[in-house]
Formats: C-alpha cells, sequence, structure tokens
C-alpha cells in the first residue's frame, strides 16, 4: 500500500494541535456560529419530544407537563435565523405595498427567500461536518489510513451514489425544518383553522380585510376546474402564496406535504433501525453459534414471513386505535413498530449470509482461543463487517416503509387523519387528477418516487463504496503475485 | 532456436499512486523437453511473468516492452491467439481453476473442443486417456465426478490434464504444488518429470521451493524484485551460488543448518519496484555491497567455468568494479 | 531482541528430567454432521490420540492434510469440543472446563494461527489486536505478597503464580519490587503499613499498565513503535505474523499452540519467524506444540516429534532419532517426498500410491494399510511386490466406488441382476493389471471380485478380496504404548522385518 508515503502514522496530538491550532479554532468557531443561529428551535424541538413523552405516560403528571411547557415557550421567545418571525412571509397588500413580509417583499419572494436560506443552511452544516472530517482524517488521527477511507473515497465519485445522497439529504431537511419551509403553519393553516385570522387586500372594496383563516379556505379550495382554485406557484384570493397550490379543502399543499415528510421519515427511520437491531442481533448469534440456533432463527423468520403483513396492519392498528399507543404520533409509532416487527426478515435474510461467512474468518477463532466472550466477539469482530450490508439494505428498505406507509394512508389506514401524509394527499386528489387540479395528487406522487429513488441510489452507492473485492488487502496484483 | 525465448519482458501495472515494475527486464529461454526454473520470493514478480507469458495480464496491468517469441514468433503485440494451443498453464489452486459446476469430463471435453474439434464420444475417450495419463486411478468413473468429490492431489492432476488436452508444447506451472500436502507434491513432481520424457514436454516452473526446483528443473534463473539475479543449470546453482541473494535465499532453508544453531537471515523486506531500476535492488539488504551497489545496475556476467551457462547479475563479479562491503 | 545462547534452551526430557506438562489420553473428536436431514457417519478427525507434552519442550505434530493435527491442537486448547478423552494438565481435565475455569486454562495456554492475514482482524489497529486478550481478561489485577502478613489496596493477594509486588518488611522502611516484565515500576506503587497489613496503592491506570505491556511486547517481537496504529494490511506477511505472535504471548501464557506458523511465510522470512520462535522460548520458557507439514522446518525446531495420519499417531520419538532412523512405513514415506538437497532423508525415494482414506469411513485394522510400502504379505501368496501393489489399488478402487452414488440407472441394472457398467469395469482391469501375469489362484479371486462388480456390489468385491489377500494389517491396528519412542506399525513385533529394510526390498525389486 504506502511503502513510500512518509510514516505518519504515529504522531503525537500535541504537536499537531502546535502546528495547525488555527484551523482547528476556525472550523470551531463556524461550528458556534451556526448552531447559535439555531439554538433555540433545537433546544425548542429537544423539549417538545420530551413533552410528547411526558403526555404519553399512563401516569399524566401534570406538573411537570407545565414546566415544560413554560421551559419551551421560554426557549421559543429567543430568535433564531431561520424561524418564521425573522423571515415572515405572510403579509397582506395594503394597497401600495406588501406589509407584514420580509422587507416588503411579495409573500412569494420572502418565502423563496426563507426556504432557499434554510437549504443553504443545511448545506452550510453539512460542508462544516465533511471539513471537520477531512480536518481529522488528514491531521488529527493517528492512524495514516483506515479501510473507511476506500470506502469514502469510492463512494466520492459514483455519482448514482451522489445523487442519492443529495436526494435523502433534501428530504430529510425538509423533515427537519418544516414549520420553519411551509407558508404557512400546519396549526394555522389546518388544525386550528378557525381560530386564526388573517388580513388581506379585497379588491371589491378596496381595504384591507380581515377573515379567518378557515373561510379563507373555503374561497382557496381546488376541486376540478372551478374557478378558485390555486394552482402550483399561484397566489390565492387572500394574498396567500401557494407554492405547491392548495388542496381540495384550501389547505396549502406545501404545508400538507412538508409537515407530511416529517411523519414518514420518522415512521421510517424508527421502523428500519429497529427492524435493523433485531435482525442484525439475530444474525450475529445465528451465525455465532450456527447448529441448531440458526436452524431456530430460520424457522422464526420463515414464520414471520408467512403472516401477511398488510392484514396484520390493518387489524392490529383498528383494535389499537384508542390506546395510548395506538395515540403516540398518530398513530406513527404503532405503525413503526409493526413494520419493524413483520418486516426484520428481509433484512435478517440478507444479513445473514455476511454473518455467516464472517463468523468462518480465522480472527473469530483467535478470539475465542485466548477466551474472549461471545458477545464482545460479535460486537467487534463480526459486526463492523455487516455494517455496510445494513447501510445497503437499510436504505433501501426505508424506501419501501416510505411507500408503504404512503400507500397505506391512500387507503385511509395507516397515519390517522387528519394527521398530513403524502399518501392521503394522493387520496384527496385521485379525484381530479384528470382536471384541472391535476397537481393534488401528481406532486405528493413525484415526491415519493423521487425520495425513494433516492433511497435506493444511495443504497447502490453505498453497496458499490464497500465492495469487498477492492478492499484493502487484496491488492496484490502490483506486488507480483506467488506465494 | 529455443522454444521460448524472452528478452527484456517488462511488465507494469499504472495503480493510481504509482507505477509497479513488477517484472522489470526479464530474461530467459525454455528449450523443447527441459524445464526450466524461476525461482523467488512473494514480490519477486515470478508469477507475473509467468502470466506474461501466456498473455494473460489483465488491467491494470501491461506487458509495456520486450519480447517473447515462441519458435521464433513474437507473441506481444497480440499474436498469443495464434498460439494459445501451445502453451498451457496450471495455476497455484487447483480448487480455483476447476468450475465446481461441472464435472471435470466436461472441462477436459471443453479444452479438448476448443484445441483439437473433439466432440462426443472421442472426446470422452480421450478425456479418460487423459486422466488416466496424469495418474488418476479408475479414469472411467472418475471423468463423471464433479471437482468436489476428488482430493487436492487428484483436483490438481485433473487440471494437468486439462492443461494436456491441447497437446501443447510447453507446460507454464505456476506454483503447481504449493499448498499441497508433501507425499501429494512428490506425486505431481514425478508426473511432471515423466510427462517430460515420454511427452517431451518442455516445463517451465515457478516456485518459491528451492527443494521442488532442485528436484525437478533442469535450470533455473533466480528473480529477485523483477529481474532475474542469477541464471545456472540447477546443480550448478546449488552446489556454487553466485549471488548473495541466491546464497541468502539457500542458507535460509532450514535443512541446511544443523538444528542447533541459529538460522541465517536477511534483513529488510523485498522492495516492491516503483521505477526502473537504477541501482542493484538488493543492495541495501546485501551483506557483500559496496557504495558502487547504489550507482550501478549491474548487467549479467559469466561466473564459473567457460563451458557452463552460469551468469549472476552482481558487480562482486563484475572485473570493472573492485567491491569493498561497508555497512550500508 | 536479545539473542540467546541456543545451547541453553531446554532440550527436551532425553537430556533433563522434566515433568509432564499435559497429557492426552485416548481423545477423540468427531465431527457430528447429524441434522435432521443428513444421517451420514462422523468425520473422525481425531481417533484415540495419547501424548505426553513435556515442560519446556518443543513438540511437533506432523501429517498431512486430514490427520487431524490441527483439531487435535485445537481441541487441547478449548477450541473444538471433544467427544471422548481427557486432556490432562495440572491435576485437571481442560476437556471438562468451563466458564471461568475454562478461561483460566485460556490464559495459560495461547495459539499462533497459519494465516496472518487471516487470523488478524482487518479493522482493528496492530495496538487494539494485541491489547485485546488483556482486555477480555481485564488485565492485570495486580498480585501482592508479602512475607509475614497480608495485603490490601489495589492488589489481590498472590495465590498460585508468583507475584506481581513484593514486599519487603525487613528492615526500617517498606519497599517494593515488581517482577519482570511487569508494566510497573517500584516508584508506581505507593506503600503504608498498618499492622501486618500493608496497603498497596498502585498509581498507574489499568488503560497505562495495558497500553504498555503492548509496547513492550510489540517491541519483544521486532516491531516498532511506530507500527501501534498501523492496520494489518500495512504490513507485510511476516511482520503479520509477529503480530500473532505477540497477541498469543499478551497474557504471559506457559503454553503456545503454534498452528503451522510459517507455512504461509517465504522461506526468508519464515527463517527469521522461526529464530524469534526460539528466542522468545528460551527467554519466557514456554512449551510449543509444533504443528507443521513441513519436515525441514521440523528438524529443527522441535525436540520431539509426533506424526500423524488419519486422526492418530502412528510414530512418536525424539526428532533425531525419528528422522534418521524412521520406524512406521507412513514417516518413511513423509521424509521421503521432501525434495530437494536440503531433505533430512538420504534414502530411497517412496512415492506413495493414492489418497488417504475417507475420515467418514476409515478402513478397519491399520489406516495406512492400502497405502502402505512395507504392509506385510500374507504367507498364502508368493507374488512380485507390483502385483501385489496392482491388487492393492483394486481394492481401492472397489471400495471408492462402494462409497460413491450410484446412479439412478445403475441401481435399477442391479435391482434387475442386469450388468452394471461393465465397459468401465474392463478398462479398470486393463488400467490395473496391464501386462502383469496373474497366477491361476489370483486370476480366480479376481475374477470373482469382479463378477460381483458388474453386479453392483462392489463392497462385496472389496470385501471379496479383502478375504483372499488381506492379511494382519487389515484386521489391527496395535494400540498406542507410552513412552518416549513409541510406534503403532505391527512390524515392531520382533517376528517382522523392520520397515526401513523392507522397504529398500521391495524398493530394489520392483
Amino acid at each position: 500500500m504506502s511503502n513510500t508515503t512518509p510514516d505518519r502514522s504515529y504522531k503525537s496530538v500535541i504537536k499537531t494541535v502546535a502546528t495547525t491550532e488555527s484551523t482547528v479554532f476556525i472550523w470551531a468557531a463556524i461550528g458556534v456560529a451556526l448552531f447559535a443561529l439555531e439554538a433555540s428551535a433545537v433546544l425548542a424541538f429537544l423539549m417538545s419530544i420530551l413533552g410528547d413523552f411526558v403526555v404519553a405516560l399512563p401516569v399524566g403528571a401534570g406538573g411537570a407537563v407545565a414546566a415544560l411547557t413554560e421551559f419551551e415557550a421560554a426557549i421559543r421567545a429567543v430568535p433564531t435565523l431561520l424561524s418564521r418571525e425573522t423571515i415572515p412571509n405572510q403579509g397582506y397588500w395594503d394597497g401600495s405595498e406588501w406589509v407584514g413580509t420580509f422587507l416588503n417583499l411579495r409573500p412569494g419572494l420572502a418565502w423563496g427567500l426563507r426556504a432557499t436560506l434554510v437549504y443553504v443552511y443545511a448545506f452550510a452544516i453539512a460542508a462544516w461536518v465533511a471539513a471537520g472530517y477531512q480536518l481529522y482524517r488528514r491531521v488529527y488521527r493517528a492512524a495514516n489510513w483506515t479501510p473507511r477511507d476506500d470506502v469514502i473515497d469510492r463512494f466520492r465519485t459514483h455519482r448514482w451514489g451522489i445523487f442519492g445522497l443529495f436526494v435523502v439529504f433534501m428530504f430529510v431537511t425538509m423533515a427537519v425544518f418544516a414549520p420553519a419551509l411551509g407558508p404557512t403553519t400546519y396549526e394555522q393553516n389546518m388544525r386550528n383553522s378557525y381560530s386564526n385570522e388573517i388580513q388581506y387586500f379585497d379588491t371589491e372594496t378596496d381595504s384591507v380585510e380581515t377573515v379567518l383563516v378557515g373561510q379563507a379556505n373555503r374561497g382557496s379550495q381546488s376541486t376540478g376546474d372551478n374557478a378558485d382554485r390555486v394552482l402550483p406557484m399561484e397566489y390565492d384570493n387572500f394574498g396567500r402564496f401557494h407554492p405547491f397550490g392548495t388542496l381540495p379543502t384550501g389547505r396549502d399543499l406545501f404545508t400538507f406535504i412538508v409537515v407530511g415528510s416529517r411523519i414518514s421519515l420518522v415512521i421510517g427511520l424508527l421502523s428500519v433501525g429497529l427492524s435493523a437491531l433485531l435482525a442484525s442481533s439475530l444474525a450475529l448469534t445465528a451465525a455465532y453459534y450456527k447448529g441448531r440456533v440458526d436452524l431456530s432463527t430460520v424457522l422464526i423468520s420463515d414464520g414471520v414471513m408467512a403472516m401477511p403483513q398488510l392484514l396484520l396492519l390493518i387489524m392490529l392498528t383498528s383494535v389499537l386505535s384508542g390506546t395510548w399507543l395506538g395515540n403516540i404520533y398518530s398513530g406513527g409509532f404503532l405503525l413503526a413498530l409493526i413494520f419493524a416487527f413483520t418486516g426484520w426478515t428481509y433484512m435478517w435474510r440478507s444479513l445473514r449470509g455476511p454473518a455467516l461467512q464472517v463468523s468462518e474468518r480465522q480472527w473469530i477463532d483467535a478470539a475465542r482461543s485466548f477466551g474472549q466472550r461471545p458477545l464482545v466477539i460479535m460486537r467487534r469482530h463480526m459486526f463492523p463487517y455487516i455494517t455496510g450490508y445494513m447501510l445497503i439494505y437499510g436504505s433501501m428498505t426505508l424506501g419501501g416503509a416510505i411507500i408503504s406507509i404512503a400507500g397505506l394512508s391512500y387507503l385511509g389506514l395507516g397515519v390517522a387523519p387528519p394527521t398530513p401524509e403524502w399518501g392521503r394527499a394522493i387520496n384527496l386528489g385521485q379525484d381530479y387528477v384528470r382536471t384541472g387540479s391535476w397537481h393534488i395528487s401528481l406532486i405528493p406522487g413525484l415526491l415519493i418516487t423521487l425520495v425513494v429513488t433516492g433511497f435506493n441510489a444511495l443504497g447502490d452507492g453505498i453497496r458499490d463504496a464497500i465492495d469487498p473485492q477492492s478492499d484493502a488487502a487484496s491488492n496484490t496484483a502490483g506486488r507480483g503475485g506467488g506465494a | 532456436m529455443s522454444l521460448l525465448e524472452v528478452r527484456n519482458l517488462r511488465t507494469v501495472f499504472h495503480t493510481e499512486r504509482e507505477q509497479i515494475h513488477a517484472v522489470d527486464g526479464v530474461s530467459f529461454d525454455v528449450d523443447a523437453g527441459e524445464a526450466v526454473g524461476l525461482v523467488g520470493e512473494s514480490g519477486s514478480g515470478k508469477s507475473v511473468t509467468a502470466r506474461s507469458v501466456l498473455g494473460l495480464v489483465d488491467e491494470p496491468g501491461e506487458v509495456e516492452s520486450g519480447s517473447i517469441q515462441f519458435r521464433g514468433d513474437e507473441l506481444t503485440d497480440g499474436h498469443w491467439e495464434s498460439h494459445r494451443g501451445d502453451l498451457a498453464i496450471v495455476f497455484q489452486d487447483p480448487g480455483s481453476a476447476l468450475n465446481p459446476t461441472y464435472t471435470i469430463g466436461n472441462q477436459i471435453r471443453e479444452a479438448l473442443r476448443i484445441h483439437q474439434g473433439l466432440r462426443g464420444k472421442e472426446a470422452r475417450s480421450r478425456a479418460v486417456e487423459l486422466l488416466e495419463a496424469v495418474g488418476i486411478p479408475d479414469p472411467s468413473s472418475r471423468v463423471d465426478e464433479y471437482p468436489h468429490q476428488l482430493s487436492g492431489g487428484m483436483q490438481q492432476r485433473a487440471v494437468i490434464a486439462a492443461a494436456l488436452a491441447c497437446d501443447p508444447d510447453l507446460l507454464v506451472c505456476d506454483e503447481p504444488t504449493t499448498g499441497l500436502d508433501v507425499t501429494i507434491q512428490a506425486q505431481i513432481l514425478d508426473l511432471l518429470n515423466r510427462l517430460r520424457r515420454e511427452e517431451d514436454l518442455a516445463i517451465l516452473l515457478i516456485t518459491h521451493d528451492m527443494g521442488v526446483i532442485e528436484e525437478t528443473t533442469d535450470r533455473v534463473n533466480v528473480v529477485y524484485a523483477g529481474e532475474v539475479v542469477e541464471r545456472a543449470p540447477t546443480k550448478e546453482l546449488f552446489d556454487d551460488p553466485a549471488h548473495p541473494y541466491t546464497q541468502a535465499l539457500l542458507n535460509s532453508i532450514p535443512g541446511r543448518t544443523p538444528p542447533n544453531e541459529r538460522l541465517p537471515t536477511i534483513d529488510g523486506e523485498v522492495p516492491t519496484p516503483t521505477g526502473s531500476a537504477e541501482d542493484c535492488r538488493f543492495a541495501p539488504r546485501c551483506p557483500e555491497a559496496g557504495p558502487d551497489c547504489l550507482a550501478d545496475p549491474p548487467d549479467h556476467v559469466s561466473v564459473g567455468t567457460e563451458d557452463v551457462h552460469h551468469t549472476a547479475a552482481c558487480l562482486l563479479y563484475d572485473d570493472r568494479y573492485t567491491i569493498e562491503s561497508e555497512q550500508l | 531482541m536479545t539473542i540467546s545462547n541456543p545451547s541453553s534452551r531446554i532440550r527436551g526430557p532425553e537430556q533433563s528430567n522434566n515433568d509432564v506438562f499435559l497429557s492426552v489420553r485416548d481423545l477423540r473428536m468427531y465431527y457430528e454432521d447429524n441434522s435432521l436431514l443428513n444421517q451420514s457417519p462422523p468425520v473422525r478427525a481425531v481417533d484415540g490420540v495419547n501424548l505426553d507434552i513435556y515442560e519446556g519442550e518443543t513438540l511437533a505434530l506432523v501429517g498431512e492434510s486430514g490427520s487431524g493435527k490441527t483439531t487435535l491442537g485445537r481441541t487441547i486448547l478449548g477450541l473444538n469440543e471433544a467427544t471422548g478423552g481427557t486432556v490432562q494438565t495440572d491435576g485437571r481435565d481442560v476437556t471438562e472446563l468451563s466458564g471461568v475455569q475454562k478461561r483460566r486454562w485460556q490464559r495459560e495456554a495461547g495459539m499462533v494461527f497459519q494465516d496472518p492475514e487471516e487470523s488478524l482482524n482487518q479493522r482493528l489497529t496492530v495496538g487494539e489486536i494485541i491489547a485485546e486478550p488483556l482486555e477480555a481478561h481485564d488485565w492485570p489485577t495486580v498480585t501482592a505478597a508479602t512475607p509475614n502478613g497480608s495485603v490490601t489496596g489495589d492488589v489481590e493477594p498472590a495465590t498460585d503464580r508468583t507475584p506481581d509486588i513484593h514486599v519487603d518488611t525487613a528492615g526500617a522502611t517498606l519497599t517494593a519490587s515488581v517482577r519482570d516484565r511487569f508494566p510497573l515500576t517500584s516508584e508506581d506503587v505507593t506503600l503504608e503499613a498498618d499492622g501486618d497489613t500493608v496497603e498497596v496503592r498502585v498509581e498507574k491506570s489499568q488503560a497505562a499498565m495495558r497500553e504498555q505491556r503492548v509496547r513492550s511486547l510489540l517491541d519483544r517481537v521486532g516491531l516498532q513503535e511506530a507500527h501501534f496504529y498501523r492496520y494489518p494490511h500495512q504490513f507485510s506477511g511476516g511482520q503479520r505474523q509477529r503480530v500473532g505472535i505477540a497477541r498469543s504471548l499478551a497474557l504471559e501464557p506457559r503454553f503456545l499452540v503454534l498452528d503451522e506458523p510459517v507455512s504461509a511465510l517465504d522461506v526468508s522470512v519464515q527463517a527469521r519467524i522461526i529464530n524469534l520462535l526460539e528466542d522468545i522460548q528460551a527467554e519466557l520458557g514456554l512449551t510449543y506444540l509444533f504443528i507443521a507439514h513441513d519436515l525441514s522446518v521440523v528438524r529443527h525446531i522441535a525436540d520431539r516429534v509426533a506424526v500423524m495420519y488419519l486422526g492418530m499417531i502412528v510414530e512418536t520419538g525424539p526428532t533425531g532419532q525419528v528422522f534418521n532412523d524412521p520406524a512406521h512405513p507412513y514417516t518413511l514415506s513423509l521424509l521421503s517426498a521432501i525434495p530437494g538437497s536440503g531433505s533430512p532423508w538420504d534414502g530411497p525415494r517412496i512415492t506413495l500410491r493414492g489418497t488417504p482414506p475417507n475420515p467418514r469411513d476409515p478402513p478397519t485394522g491399520c489406516p495406512f494399510a492400502t497405502r502402505c510400502p512395507a504392509k506385510i504379505r500374507p504367507d498364502s501368496y508368493d507374488l512380485p511386490e507390483e502385483t501385489w501393489r496392482a491388487i492393492d489399488e483394486l481394492r481401492v478402487v472397489f471400495r471408492t466406488r462402494a462409497r460413491a452414488e450410484t446412479g439412478a440407472t445403475n441401481r435399477i441394472r442391479s435391482l434387475l441382476d442386469l450388468p452394471v457398467d461393465s465397459a468401465a469395469l474392463s478398462e479398470t482391469r486393463e488400467g490395473v493389471f496391464g501386462d502383469i501375469q496373474l497366477p491361476q489362484g489370483v486370476a480366480t479371486v479376481v475374477e470373482e471380485a469382479f463378477d460381483l462388480a458388474r453386479m453392483g456390489d462392489d463392497a462385496g468385491a472389496a470385501e471379496r478380496l479383502r478375504k483372499a489377500f488381506g492379511s494382519r494389517c487389515d484386521e489391527e491396528h496395535p494400540e498406542s504404548r507410552d513412552g518416549l519412542r513409541t510406534n503403532r506399525c505391527l512390524r515392531r513385533e520382533p517376528q517382522y522385518e523392520n520397515t526401513q529394510s523392507t522397504i529398500a526390498q521391495r524398493e530394489g525389486e520392483g
């Protein structure tokens, strides 16, 4: 490998800090700055999760909830860069100019500015992480080269994989920044539409009027070829900008989509994460002990695979819909659990082969010879060799999970209405596909396709990058071969 | 004219980081019916040489320069196809040389079909003949067996049978017995000797095992870091090695040192040749090296008596230099 | 790296009265293949082995593939579970151990593996690889002892082994002395006396002690400190094997099983590793079980040698004696097969015919009988050696065919009493006997056997030949005896001519 490069394999950290102090400080400073821009939002989010959990507990601790809500409100008071307050887009025309939007721009532009800024911020964070990694790898890390480096280098030149990574990144950003991305919010536009008011310039009366959001929605419904319909990138009759148009109920489709993306992502991640955990534990155990353990795992997995997943889903969601389990995250948690416990078999099957292969390697024997414990052997000597496969199948399964969830929501099962979900948007628009309101089904449909393709592409990229053929030790072509 | 003449063969591997001159100016001859050895350790380039002779070098490697002449025909420049049936190769690991999903009879018949145009019953009986020729007992039942049903030694014999199917004039054997048990190795070497005598088959034997070389070959070339450093008739080499590397190699053999003495060793590692030689590649590890050795690449000079073709690429024997060895 | 005086190396029982360190009795290890679907007989990897290993010696275990030598080494170490028999050391049977006791044994015994590329986890650095045994055993638990009194604090009282810290209470001040090769100095230890009890505090963390131990091991095997952070693939084969050796030494074992440690290395690298192993053995007083198939290496490094064939030990003895004067025909065949002038054998060259029998179905009697060049021939026939060999070959052919799966057509044919495969059989007859003229009695029997085979009864054919041409070698396999020089060939009995002269005679004939 690197017979000719200078030996930097052992460096004292102190020495390197002294020479590259400035670089590290700059990098750290940038990190702090980036974080500060969004600090309160992150904290508030964590608080809300905590709050959800506390609420969900059967033993509702009333006092604790109140305290948490107050704390959360206090945090929210701190301004952040990407919030709706900093760059507002919900303004109204007062006859001469736009009032209430950022720099008095048109709402569409203000929204576009904020959305772009969100993505710029996200990419900035990504770049910062990448820069940090480079710094670590080039300077700080004691080892000159690790097996992971080859994988990352190979991935960097894999165009399809980079495309997948890009799409997935955009999707995740959308989900994470959902409240800030939409032109309006879920609360205001959908949940409590009759408790919120907006102002608009009424062309008939030539003055600024106030109206309930719910009523405004009723005036902006896209139901086929009606006059009031709002197509993508249009303003409705009330001066509101709709990047994706409106739903048949008049609600903003873009907001619906971004909030729905959160649910899809969370459920997907949760179910795939659980599946992976289950599948890898079983695969490693079966591969280590082999024999009867392996056989029984195979039987169990065959049994689980024989169960009809869809029917089980329908049955369990309806049976458990009223319970506390079914209420977490609008039934999303339950969905994730069911997906995980019926879907782990696919991943297990894929991981079993590599796990068995690893278990035959001699270093496992070596570890057993000096009395290493089985759990440690599985974790340290076997697991790293299947993580690659886990990533591959995990990313593909995630795509599959998102499609399944959308499908279920389309059928009305799955995530309970009125919680937004992409599949439901398709359902809502299905009657209008061939009409002037084609956008309602088409846009979520395209997005689902894009996101799932993105996940699959990412999986492809990772698989090619990990390709064990080109793995470290077998570069003997240049060494002249021989015994 | 020799059957095979290799002159100044250079095979280079173009990797991202560097150019590796795996074979860097190797020359040797093989005459009809004789066994010539290429001996060296890993990293010496001997396997790549074998593959280059057969035209089996793939990306990122290529035969950069030099000539390989078979019966006077130049094989480089893509002329291998016309001589495919005259040269055959046997590789190290018979388990991977045989396709596990076909019977060995099938695989031999494949070679027969391609090179001799035999089919059907003819092909089958010839396959059985070949299996018998390589000493597989009960060949008529063996011909329908799958590789995994045969032991390692039998598999290697089957591989040799397939190689013989094209009726070659030269058999290149790349570590044919490495990894096989010593008694099986003895059988295979006996077989090779017999084939050489009975079929007048020339053999190019590549190995790292000096004992095998001594048993089986008439002449031997010692390879180090892509170059041939010594060339001699086998007996001569073992009785009177000239090049310091050859001497060190022979000394490392455990059988040549009494049991209660420490084995003599060579310090350092075999270098990866990443550029044309500008000096003696063995010099950094050579106990006899002097400053000139790091300045000029050595040419082959004759050592030993006139009629014996024994040459070594070492400045010690080159009259133009006087080497006083120092600690380098 | 210290260079020891080779002559001070412990040379085994012929020169000193060393104790038996490990005693193997009737050890058996069978690989069961019994799943619900497959009821084949088990593979008898180790089939009744008796062996003694003396303290401080290097015992070589030689044999070819399928001899069971690797399995034997692994079973002694506890990597494979023994099917029967005992391995006694230190008053206990290590095949029966489990849990804490087993881990104790695994501290005392280490293993060096054959393939340096495969035996190291590519994703761990060298430092991590060598440190792993230390971590697995929570090393070190520092032990201390003081002549009259007890110790408390960061240390455990020393039980059987030498204490790591010796506290000297004689004289006015307390002094601590740390034993050699332990990663502590006396400055790291603070002592406080409290009557008869001494409180010992160790100022160095376990992690620091481990790191120092790893570094000293790296140094011991000839690698550099810088290599601590490197990954295995960045090293050459010889260096990787050094890492493997360092790892096996981490827990200060008394006994090492070395499974072909130099087979995968080039000859010059091999020499260095052999020297290293000898140095380490002398310095640390280790006992080696050296598994190998390369007899010249064995000749160099081993004090005693045990030869294995098909799961059984057929000959043992001091190396020099066995190599100069082999008693068992298999040993002789092995020795004679070594190519080149570096071979320790200068007698006639025997080329064994055929292959070892299937370990699932070993023949009755002596396992080597099917290929033995010195097989005892029955007195009833007086045939030239060539004929005997042809008959032996024919028997192997029938046995192999009996075991092989018969195709459906053949089975049907045999059921219908139709001749099976007669063309192939005639070819076989030609191939085996060629021009050999068989005397009348012999020819009849051979014909009968062929008839049976034609009816599809290959097993019957083999049995027919066995009845006629078999000898004691096919019936009996003498028991292994204790002692320094053992041999399981029937020719050890005084009425038979010894192996070497028999072979010399037959080779001269044939």
